[in-house]
């Protein structure tokens, strides 16, 4: 279904405003990060009628923002940010998180060079997919039940560190710690509890992966020395969230909040951007709830973690340690968090609703690592399977324009339809090992639906918000093995 | 008429449902579930695998409201019991409420084929509407 154009106005080179009178509900301009050239995919799907939609949010302040990934999604598009001020009325919208709850991505180091890997690559990838759960109704190894499980949701990753998976370091280069406070477990219903039970420290499928990269360029030489990487070498890229868990809980409350709308006077152009008052009892329970599945999602990528050291440690014959495997940072880039920012002048605490987008606070924020501070927030930003993943930080002008927030990857540029269709006849995977990566996947169908081609260029992408100054590029990666589930 | 089909989205996959009754509508959409998670026509061919049945009881305060409900329950059933369905027996169905016996298996990863994970039914361009061919319906799932 085609919608009209609305008349977008061209800020710069790399921003573009829809003005607030495009729709009469509207209550603040839209504005989105993009090439000319974007732009022109971006106008040709819902993505924009959906950033207008988002900006009917009761409460919602300065702009209804999409980043340069941004594509159609349901009800807010992916690549969505929106921040509400909860003393003016403002909003909390389950579906301006996602159903995927804290889905995310983490990055880690190591002391590997290619040289060293690529003589055991097939076995390093086959071990990894074997160890590592991942694919439809696949069940995980760790079974909790009871009390345990909401300890587990309160006390965020914490409680993986405790139970042996992993070490207390990992939590200081985590999002949050690996935590959400005033996590509620008595607002997730049974349902959420019976579908997350097994799937503890499981991948999941579609885009979620596990990726061996290599490091294939320095563009900040002094921050890539700070955190210890260098052209050559291995990185380990890992993207999952609150799996069915989370699913659930965003589930139960979308529901519950389309019922509340009434209640609250809520108008919408769209039932799945329903939402409630963040200082109303439907609202209070809904985020804690929310941190619940938070909290879960940082255990299960602390948990897919240290499965993956174990693989690398029985495969080099090294400590996870000596081989310096090291966690460089762990982001959230479907979350709702409540952050001090001014606007109009005055500091208010405000949601932040980040939906397929990634926090990029600029240097000198508090919650970052001591040794991180005066560099910004490490942003990982990853791409397709065949081309490229960026490590960057945010900056000062992202704290100021974009609730420090980010691009999340590269977005699809085609439907998983499209992308069956135009795999068919083709093997991904062999095209793939020409170019010397080796990818395992549960189906060829996922395989297929998660080709290169089936997303916009990374490196485009990120150069929007290089160029725009809310990130700064710090290094580029390669894949050289991925498993998908 | 086809009983379903699928339709495009960039992120996402939806389904248009058709059914000349609505014990034929909820039966297709069903059935467009199930062959979104696993391959439909490969159920109920495994001999040493127990047959499962599963009475399911849901009510709406409309049709359009049930039937979401409906695919909810699907969806919780395969995720959470990880029961896929290929008969369904009606013993009631009218615009508000349902109760059928629905007969399939216990989904086996190392066995049936695995497709998308389906995460959610959302609201999105969600639609029911009576036609002049009987019941049609538009849904789109987060994968």
């Amino acid at each position: 279904m085609m919608t009209a154009h609305p008349p977008i106005r061209k800020i710069d080179d790399y921003r573009w405003e829809i003005p607030k009178s495009y729709k009469p509900g509207m209550r603040v301009p839209g504005l989105i990060f993009a090439t000319e050239e974007m732009m022109k995919s971006i106008r040709s799907d819902q993505a924009i009628e959906q950033v207008a939609n988002v900006a009917h949010l009761p409460g919602i302040v300065r702009y209804s923002i999409a980043m340069p990934d941004i594509h159609w999604g349901y009800g807010f598009p992916i690549g969505g940010v929106a921040a509400t001020d909860p003393k003016n009325g403002g909003v909390i919208s389950p579906g301006g998180i996602g159903f995927d709850i804290n889905c995310g991505v983490r990055l880690l180091r190591t002391d590997l060079r290619e040289e060293q890997v690529r003589p055991r690559l097939r076995d390093l990838i086959g071990s990894l997919f074997t160890r590592v759960p991942c694919g439809v109704g696949v069940s995980g190894k760790i079974r909790i039940a009871g009390k345990e499980t909401r300890k587990m949701l309160v006390r965020g990753a914490r409680w993986a560190v405790e139970q042996g998976y992993g070490v207390a370091e990992d939590l200081e280069y985590t999002e949050a710690s690996g935590v959400l406070e005033d996590a509620d477990p008595d607002a997730v219903s049974e349902r959420a509890y019976e579908r997350g039970r097994d799937q503890l420290g499981t991948l999941g499928s579609g885009n979620h992966f596990l990726e061996v990269q290599v490091i294939d360029q320095i563009l900040e030489p002094e921050i890539a020395e700070r955190l210890e990487l260098e052209l050559g070498q291995i990185t380990i890229m890992i993207h999952s969230g609150s799996r069915g868990f989370g699913y659930q809980v965003c589930d139960d409350y979308l529901h519950l909040m389309r019922q509340a709308l009434g209640k609250y006077k809520i108008s919408l152009p769209d039932q799945q951007l329903s939402c409630a008052p963040v200082n109303s009892p439907e609202g209070r329970r809904y985020l804690g709830a929310m941190r619940c599945a938070a909290n879960y999602a940082w255990n299960n990528r602390q948990c897919l973690m240290s499965l993956t050291r174990d693989v690398f440690e029985r495969c080099f014959g090294e400590s996870w340690s000596s081989l310096g495997m090291r966690l460089i940072y762990d982001v959230a880039h479907n979350i709702a968090k409540f952050e001090r920012y001014s606007v109009d002048g005055e500091e208010r605490t405000l949601c932040i609703h980040r939906k397929g987008a990634t926090r990029a606070f600029g240097p000198g924020a508090a919650e970052l690592p001591e040794d991180y501070r005066d560099i910004g927030q490490p942003v990982i930003i990853p791409g397709d399977m065949g081309r490229n993943s960026y490590l960057a930080v945010g900056t000062a002008k992202a704290m100021t324009e974009t609730f420090a927030s980010s691009c999340h990857g590269a977005g699809r540029a085609m439907s998983r339809h499209a992308s069956v269709r135009h795999a068919r006849g083709r093997s991904i995977e062999k095209e793939l090992e020409a170019k010397g990566i080796i990818v395992m996947g549960k189906g060829k169908k996922g395989i297929a639906e998660e080709q290169p081609a089936a997303y916009k260029d990374v490196n485009q992408v990120v150069d929007v918000v290089h160029q725009a100054g809310i990130i700064r590029k710090v290094v580029r990666m390669r894949p050289i093995g991925v498993i998908k589930g | 008429m086809k009983p379903y089909e699928l339709i495009d989205h960039p992120a996402d996959i939806g389904l248009k449902i058709h059914g000349r009754n609505l014990e034929e509508f909820f039966t297709n959409a069903a059935h467009g579930f199930t062959n979104l998670v696993t391959d439909l026509d490969a159920l109920g061919q495994r001999t040493d695998a127990g047959r499962q049945s599963q009475e399911i009881s849901l009510k709406a305060e409309d049709l359009s409201a049930l039937f979401f409900t409906w695919l909810r329950e699907l969806l919780y059933l395969f995720s959470a019991k990880n029961l896929v369905f290929s008969e369904y027996r009606f013993e009631h169905l009218s615009h508000c409420e349902l109760k059928v016996r629905a007969t399939g298996e216990r989904f086996d990863p190392d066995y049936h084929s695995q497709k998308v994970e389906v995460k959610a039914v959302t609201y999105h361009q969600y639609s029911v509407k009576e036609t002049a061919e009987g019941w049609q319906g538009q849904v789109i799932f987060d994968i």
